[in-house]
């Protein structure tokens, strides 16, 4: 059976239906180090974001959207389509921001250059044994409305109301939806896109007795996180919802957990980026003849493509991994393991050492040697190394094998990657969400209005073509 | 009543005595009593840790350490210094010490010291299961972002 990822259209439209006509002040830019970077980029500024959870064998998706509003609650709504009825769970309050913080990369590991003689001197996030069945509160019955919309089920998630429904035809339940007080800048054409297929709505508003007020009556803003569970053939991202909510384009972030790596069809694909960015960084290494090739021809399609639509972007992969226990033991002991994803990392052969014994091996080679007849220089080129591979800053790595390294360092410093303490502490919150065995993929694609025709369709990338990405890239992507 | 006669006699034999009772200085743990192991007067051990230093650096070490408890204090003052390679040489005499050396290296590891709280991890480290008293002041500087590693690879050798 063809496997066709569809991630659901919930979240596209639940952004969109929120944002209503308001478009949100971008705050200035911050400073440049990744996790001010990490902050914008991420959790202030994407138009959508999306934690997806894809389950083939299960054929089980769900995902986790944020919804943010300024102002008055009334305005707020969100209209969600998915290919069958949810289950719907409140997740952390700050689970967006403990995936940015986890997903920031690495600085690139550096050669240490040493002599002190001559001064010259680097789970899911689906519930487990979640039923698909089994939906919703099982005292409430169908309830047929007027309009050929019949409510499946109601209930509270958060601070947020919500009714599941499905719909006859779209004129129908485009009037529930404006006599009901549920807010939706679509038409009703988009509406039946998602009829004729026979998808649920899960219409949502604001809990009045969830929210606080300010003074002048208007809801104070931030909803915590929803999470859809659902059955699904396969997993889409429905984009064509929202398409009518969106001005110009749209930042979409995506965070897809499953089995494989995952990736945009076709065009959408960020391999195309990727490898553009990841062969030129190879290049400067040495790349070998078939990824010179790969390269020239990668290149060539995005010039075409650009060509053929100057104001085409490439999705870009922003990081990706096959989570192991180092990186679970990031959420065990964040403070401890964070700065070096439990140092998954190094080569294989390499062996981590403490800076002390670093130092001592420096200086017992030092005095090996015979020492310098300027013994005061080459203690302050020993103060440099301690205070320039300080332990707080990052570890130490004795290479295995220095002849093969492109370096030819026998020493290799790999930096720590840096939060506030208090925002690492926090990522303690994405237990249980984040699984042993899984890939976790982030891309983000910014999206015209033109292009949203259809909704996003997600697959698992190639074993063969599989490619972690953690740590920061010299290069750009294209 | 004694006459100054027996008075002077006794004095000589008073000062005979009164050596023939000096207790004889003795050597614990690994280092060695410094007069014993000089054979001459108490800093020798000081002289011939500075003479082998350039010749062969690990003896140096091992002549501080022969300075026992004397060389505490010198070796802790060495040890908290800014001077690295004196802090290391103090570190490898701590090590040879054994046991000696955990009460004065875990009071450093537990102070407000600006240097040698990493070097004192360490030397325990090296001392290895004997260290076991200090591990508790290990383990509190270990929150400390400069001692994390340090202080995780001194509790693995101390609690195998």
């Amino acid at each position: 059976m063809k496997k066709i990822m569809v991630l659901g259209a919930a979240v596209a439209s639940f952004a969109f239906a929120l944002l209503v006509a308001r478009t949100f002040p971008s705050r200035p830019a911050e400073a440049a180090c990744c996790y001010f970077a990490a902050q914008e980029k991420d959790i202030n500024q994407p138009g959508q974001k999306a934690f997806v959870t894809w389950d083939a064998e299960r054929k089980l998706e769900s995902f986790t959207v944020q919804p943010r509003f300024e102002g008055n609650a009334m305005d707020f709504g969100m209209v969600i389509p998915t290919p069958s009825q949810p289950k719907l769970d409140e997740m952390p309050r700050d689970f967006f921001k403990d995936l940015a913080i986890y997903t920031i990369l690495m600085p690139l590991p550096q050669a240490i250059w040493i002599n002190l003689q001559s001064g010259d001197e680097n789970e899911g996030a689906y519930v487990k044994g979640f039923d698909p069945e089994v939906r919703g509160d099982p005292r409430a019955r169908p309830r047929k409305e007027d309009r050929g919309v019949t409510v499946l089920e109601a209930g509270v998630v958060g601070s947020l109301d919500y009714k599941i429904i499905v719909a006859e035809q779209a004129g129908g339940l485009y009037d529930w939806l404006q006599e009901n007080k549920y807010v939706y800048s679509g038409d009703k054409g988009t509406l039946d896109f998602y009829i004729q297929k026979k998808w649920f709505f899960t219409v949502m508003k604001i809990d009045s007795k969830q929210m606080k007020k300010d003074k002048s009556g208007n809801y104070l803003g931030e909803i915590t996180p929803t999470r859809f569970t659902f059955a699904s053939d396969a997993c889409v991202y429905p984009l064509k919802i929202t398409q009518l909510s969106v001005k110009d384009k749209t930042d979409a972030l995506f965070y897809v957990q499953s089995s494989t790596e995952m990736d945009l069809k076709d065009d959408f694909s960020w391999m195309h980026s990727y490898r553009v960015m990841w062969l030129t960084y190879m290049l400067g290494c040495s790349a070998n003849a078939e990824q010179q090739a790969e390269l020239q021809e990668r290149s060539g399609w995005i010039e075409a493509r650009m060509r053929k639509d100057p104001k085409f972007e490439t999705t870009k992969l922003e990081w990706a991994r096959k989570l192991g226990e180092e990186d679970l033991a990031v959420l065990e002991d964040p403070l401890r393991n964070y700065s070096q994803m439990g140092g998954a990392n190094f080569a294989p052969g390499d062996k981590f050492v403490t800076q002390e014994e670093f130092l001592k091996s420096v200086w017992e080679a030092y005095e090996k040697a015979g020492g310098t007849k300027d013994e005061a220089s080459a203690k302050q080129r020993f103060a440099d190394l301690e205070r320039t591979y300080a332990a707080a800053k990052g570890s130490i790595v004795k290479v295995a094998n220095p002849a093969g390294r492109f370096s030819g360092s026998q020493w290799m410093w790999y930096p720590n990657r840096e939060a506030p303490a208090e925002d690492v502490k926090g990522l303690s919150r994405l237990k249980g969400h984040l699984q042993k065995g899984q890939w976790v993929t982030k891309f983000r694609k910014i999206l015209r209005k033109d292009e949203m025709t259809d909704d996003l369709v997600i697959v698992p990338v190639a074993g063969s073509l599989e490619q972690e990405y953690v740590r920061i890239m010299p290069t750009s992507p294209p | 009543m004694i006459s100054n006669k027996w008075r002077l006699a006794a004095l000589p034999i008073l000062a005979l005595t009164l050596t023939a009772c000096e207790p004889e200085k003795k050597s614990e743990g690994g280092g060695g009593s410094a007069a014993a192991a000089s054979g001459g007067g108490g800093y020798d051990w000081v002289i011939k840790a500075r003479e082998t230093q350039t010749s062969d650096p690990k003896a140096s070490s091992a002549e501080l350490a022969r300075g026992g408890k004397e060389a505490i204090p010198f070796l802790l003052w060495q040890l908290t210094g800014d001077d690295t390679p004196d802090a290391m040489r103090a570190a490898d005499a701590f090590v040879a010490m054994g046991s000696d050396a955990v009460e004065p290296l875990d009071k450093v590891v537990r102070s407000k010291a600006a240097h040698g709280r990493n070097w004192a991890i360490w030397a325990l480290g090296k001392i290895g299961a004997t260290a076991k008293p200090a591990a508790d002041g290990i383990r509190a500087a270990g929150k400390e972002a400069a001692f994390r590693q340090v202080a995780a690879e001194a509790l693995l050798k101390i609690e195998k």
